[in-house]
């Protein structure tokens, strides 16, 4: 099964674990989480070389969940990480100012297991081929 | 702010935006028992012993959303949305309330925006106690939807930054 290094960004505890437990229940890989609770924490443990993909709210004090997508971008070296947004912010124009962030995806809290899973297939689908071709597949067979 | 839109006090639209929300929003009620029981105008939100999470909506309006809910609603409503019992006494009670009026209050913002009207919406703030009632300065629009449901009662209630009658 591939492996995932996860950062999972938000400043509820309970929401973290909620979307930790989430991911597990997708099976679509083994995830190995790292929490931040806001953006500033985040970046403070972001670095390209140490995840593979990142979940992150919108919504938190101290630093947002876009900021953050902006700053890590920035960093350079992050092309082949996807950032998936968790918001309840549901208008456009959040959802536009995050991808100019340079965010890939979102899902709108409360979300189920099966639409996470639904919205994570094809994202973790190109990670596994990209991971393969790198030639660093993580198999913990 | 598109023209046809009236900001005016509480429409039946904003009612309904209301409405609409809390059934998106506590989908976790899956057993089709969440049941709007009335509406109040004017008074405080009160709760014998009971938690509140509140968020102020800003742009075209100016609105605080509260979402009150009992003790024992909370706990009911804080192990179907986490999936975990959650202690009523912990910071993770706090978080969970905190949680539910973001997505509801993320909802109302959606669903305002549908109608033309812009709003941003601020990070929740989380009160408990006992005989609590959440007072709001008098003259300012507000009312109270409430709710049941088989995990227990709850009340919206919402007061409008539009201010009625004269200052002093």
């Amino acid at each position: 099964m591939l492996k995932l290094r996860a950062l999972v960004v938000d400043d509820s505890r309970v929401m973290r674990n909620m979307v930790m437990e989430n991911l597990k229940r997708t099976g679509l890989a083994e995830f190995v989480f790292t929490e931040a609770s806001d953006g500033k924490d985040a970046l403070r443990k972001f670095s390209p070389k140490k995840f593979d993909i990142a979940f992150v709210d919108i919504h938190m004090p101290n630093m947002d969940g876009i900021e953050f997508v902006n700053q890590a971008r920035a960093k350079g070296g992050t092309e082949s990480i996807p950032f998936i947004m968790i918001t309840s912010e549901k208008t456009m124009g959040k959802m536009t100012d995050a991808s100019d962030a340079g965010a890939n995806s979102y899902i709108c809290k409360p979300f189920t297991t099966l639409e996470l899973r639904k919205k994570l297939v094809p994202i973790v689908d190109k990670l596994n081929k990209g991971s393969k071709a790198a030639g660093f597949f993580h198999n913990l067979g | 702010m598109s023209d046809n839109y009236n900001s005016e006090d509480f429409s039946a639209v904003h009612i309904e935006c209301l409405k609409k929300s809390i059934d998106i929003s506590f989908f976790f009620i899956d057993d089709g028992s969440l049941k709007f029981t009335g509406e109040k105008q004017g008074d405080g939100l009160w709760m014998s012993e009971g938690i509140v999470g509140i968020i102020s909506l800003i742009g075209d309006l100016s609105w605080s959303v509260s979402l009150g809910m009992p003790k024992d609603t909370a706990i009911n409503f804080a192990k179907r949305f986490a999936g975990f019992d959650i202690d009523y006494d912990s910071v993770d009670m706090d978080d969970v309330t905190g949680e539910l009026i973001n997505v509801l209050a993320g909802d109302i913002v959606a669903q305002l925006d549908a109608i033309g009207a812009s709003v941003d919406m601020s990070l929740p703030t989380v009160a408990r106690g006992s005989q609590m009632e959440v007072h709001v300065p008098d003259r300012l629009p507000r009312i109270q939807l409430h709710y049941e449901s088989s995990l227990g009662g709850f009340a919206l209630n919402l007061t409008s930054g539009k201010f009625h009658g004269k200052r002093k």
